[in-house]
């Protein structure tokens, strides 16, 4: 394939690049506005016991990871695990 | 409360400079700095869809996805610094064999 070098061809990229996300980001609003995604309820908050409202809803977040979703939050320990000695055993230096 | 629409569009911008970041820059951490674009632009789809039905499962995947894109980052980084070690740059153009 040929390829076009210097500022004619980093121009026509760029166009090219810009042209495609102007078309994405065109479909992405025609989609989103028309349609109206059911109806938007207020969300469901927290009465601290200082009587504060917590409108984060950070405890259900507490209480479904430990629930419904626990078994892939194990999961996640073992993974994240296996990331950090993963890139220990590739970062460390090389014994020579 | 704003709209899911205005999030949706947020998120396509964020998602097409990580694209465009990817497919053009020639750093890898560069590159790396942009594949968290492209989560983060999920993320906040997950976001504003879970805030406007009310739900709180979407808040527990983002948790998933901001833990994973955390373990994606030590490994690329190892990578890179493996690779810094025997070329001496980072330049993804450079790193054109599997084994040596």
């Amino acid at each position: 394939m040929e390829q076009l070098s210097g500022k004619v061809g980093n121009m026509i990229n760029l166009a090219t690049a810009l042209l495609l996300i102007a078309a994405f980001v065109f479909a992405i609003t025609i989609a989103s506005t028309s349609n109206t995604w059911g109806d938007a309820k207020p969300i469901d908050y927290t009465v601290w016991d200082d009587g504060s409202k917590d409108m984060s809803g950070i405890e259900h977040v507490g209480g479904l990871l430990f629930t419904k979703y626990v078994v892939p939050f194990e999961v996640l320990s073992l993974i994240l695990l296996a990331a950090l000695l993963g890139s220990i055993y590739m970062a460390k230096k090389e014994e020579e | 409360m704003l709209p899911v629409s205005y999030f949706l569009i947020v998120s396509a911008i964020v998602f097409s400079i990580g694209v465009y970041g990817v497919m053009t820059l020639r750093s890898g951490i560069m590159i790396m700095m942009c594949v968290e674009l492209m989560l983060n632009a999920a993320n906040i789809n997950l976001i504003a869809f879970s805030s406007h039905f009310s739900q709180v499962n979407g808040h527990v995947f983002v948790l998933f996805s901001i833990a994973l894109a955390a373990a994606e980052a030590a490994i690329g980084f190892a990578i890179l610094m493996s690779i810094f070690r025997s070329k001496q740059n980072v330049n993804i153009d450079n790193i054109n064999v599997l084994r040596w």
